[in-house]
């Protein structure tokens, strides 16, 4: 063989190696760093309004002005870990749940307490409405149940399922709300009235991350099957897939609705991290491929459009800003 | 014999007069000695689904190939409703990590679905599954359902596990996702032609709807 014809071998071989990973990694996205008085263990963003808050080892949660990071007001709260944590996009309220099964929701303007509920075990999955004015919160392995933030009762709950609900989504007018269910279904339903609108069980591993596209039309969801399922949600059916690498810890469609934002979860190894993902909707071309340094603690969809995601280390909460 | 064929036999037996009862004892002493265990049970307590749940796994019991590295596992039990009655056609779906702390995600190795027997009985051969980083127990999914029941989700944890110290009862609060010592079983290491292996008993008890 001669030098020549290995050399365009290789460059061969390079090219379709190329290929086979996909689109070449973005480079490193722009980082900021705010400063807290405690390490930070979880981290979420309102898409409708500047603030984020976070969840802190001295049993705080910190609400914070973005981007600056400016603490606005410190939340005590009841010692132990954290099952689910939310900020409502409108940013109004904020929810935490523990592993007894607490939950507790506050104003993150006043800091006072809008509502205490107490589920049977720890909860699972707690979603706000995008007006702020439901919340959607299951225990684990149970229904889904929809609550009224303001009177703090539950209003209608949804059907059980075996395994119960991974989660949930409510599309843009709030009139609708997308179940990714443990027995592998994803399901839409009227959030007034619990009626069941459609189904899909095209899923062979459970959904855990579903969302909304803008239209409300479609549902995206994705699981272990590592497949992007868009369901129509008046039908159910599949209109298209698109392929993933690994199962997501959770996926956001941007408040435009033009970028699908996924956090993939590294299946063999969960403490690590693993790639995110913007991907254009619909063409479903990549924009940005990241692999942060170590396990993000949370982030999601600014009001300015940007989907950052936060890792912490002692006493830093570092904002990456992906787009 | 059946319990339905026992029960016929005696009473045809009483009726044609060739059963004779010995004193104090009634026919519906006679029917009832030698019935299954009917006394009430509590449920199985629930565990949580986990995020690796497939559907269609393979009707196969044995799980474990010859080659598969790990301590051979050997899982059995029957399944009740909480009236002492035995669920014949119980459906078990079963799915673990393999020795190395990995689910298949692609495919079906270590899931199963089972069927319960007439006498509500299950069996299947495994490996105990490794600790992977995330989770603190060894431990098998479990989504079993039977008709008028509600579907349970579990997971069966072993007492040997290093991480209860030998004192699952004091310890077995180390994984948070274990609520109930009860899901925590008793392990028997046996010696077979190929090395030693674990048997473990681990009835499922399900509520009516």
């Amino acid at each position: 063989m001669s030098r020549r014809g290995g050399t365009a071998i290789w460059i061969l071989v390079f090219m379709l190696a190329a290929e086979l990973r996909g689109p070449a990694q973005s480079a490193t996205p722009a980082e900021s760093i705010l400063r807290l008085p405690a390490r930070a263990v979880w981290f979420v963003v309102a898409a409708g309004r500047p603030i984020g808050a976070a969840i802190t080892v001295d049993n705080r949660i910190r609400v914070l002005s973005l981007p600056d990071g400016r603490e606005q007001r410190a939340i005590d709260l009841p010692p132990g870990p954290a099952d689910v944590f939310s900020i409502s996009p409108d940013g109004r309220f904020i929810v935490f749940g523990d592993h007894k099964g607490n939950v507790h929701v506050w104003s993150s303007a006043t800091g006072v307490t809008q509502c205490k509920l107490s589920l049977r075990r720890y909860p699972g999955v707690a979603v706000f409405s995008h007006d702020g004015g439901t919340l959607a919160l299951a225990a684990q392995g149970d229904a889904l149940q929809l609550v009224d933030v303001a009177k703090c009762t539950t209003h209608v709950s949804l059907a059980q399922t075996a395994g119960g609900v991974m989660a949930a989504a409510f599309s843009r007018d709030d009139r609708y709300i997308a179940t990714a269910d443990g027995d592998t279904a994803v399901r839409v339903y009227e959030a007034a009235n619990a009626r069941l609108v459609s189904e899909n069980k095209d899923s062979v591993m459970s959904p855990l991350a579903v969302d909304f596209t803008a239209d409300g039309r479609t549902v995206l969801a994705l699981g272990g099957d590592k497949v992007v399922l868009f369901v129509d949600a008046a039908t159910g059916r599949t209109s298209r897939r698109m392929d993933a690498t690994q199962p997501p810890f959770a996926m956001q469609i941007s408040p435009n609705g033009t970028l699908l934002a996924t956090v993939f979860m590294k299946s063999e190894d969960m403490t690590q991290p693993d790639h995110i993902t913007l991907t254009s909707l619909p063409a479903g071309t990549r924009q940005a491929d990241w692999v942060p340094p170590v396990l993000p603690i949370g982030g999601g969809w600014t009001v300015h459009g940007h989907f950052i995601v936060a890792t912490a280390a002692q006493n830093t909460l570092h904002l990456w800003t992906l787009n | 014999m059946t319990e339905l064929g026992r029960r016929d036999l005696l009473l045809k037996c009483a009726a044609l007069g060739t059963l004779t009862l010995g004193p104090g004892v009634s026919l519906a002493d006679a029917l009832e000695w030698g019935a299954p265990d009917q006394s009430e049970r509590k449920p199985t307590p629930w565990d949580e689904l986990g995020p690796f749940y497939k559907k269609n796994a393979p009707h196969v019991a044995q799980m474990r190939l010859p080659s598969d590295p790990g301590l051979p596992l050997s899982v059995s039990g029957q399944v009740f409703d909480t009236h002492g009655n035995l669920l014949e056609g119980a459906t078990l779906e079963i799915w673990q990590a393999n020795d190395a702390g990995l689910y298949d995600l692609d495919g079906y190795r270590y899931r199963a679905a089972l069927l319960a027997d007439r006498a509500g009985k299950y069996a299947f051969e495994s490996v105990m599954p490794g600790h992977y980083p995330g989770r603190v127990c060894q431990h098998v999914h479990y989504l079993v359902r039977a008709a008028g029941c509600k579907p349970l989700t579990t997971q069966l944890y072993f007492a040997t596990d290093p991480v209860f110290a030998g004192d699952p009862q004091r310890n077995y609060t180390k994984d948070p996702l274990i609520d109930s010592v009860e899901l925590v079983r008793p392990v028997t290491i046996v010696r077979t032609p190929t090395g030693p292996a674990a048997a473990v008993a681990f009835e499922i008890v399900l509520e009516h709807l």
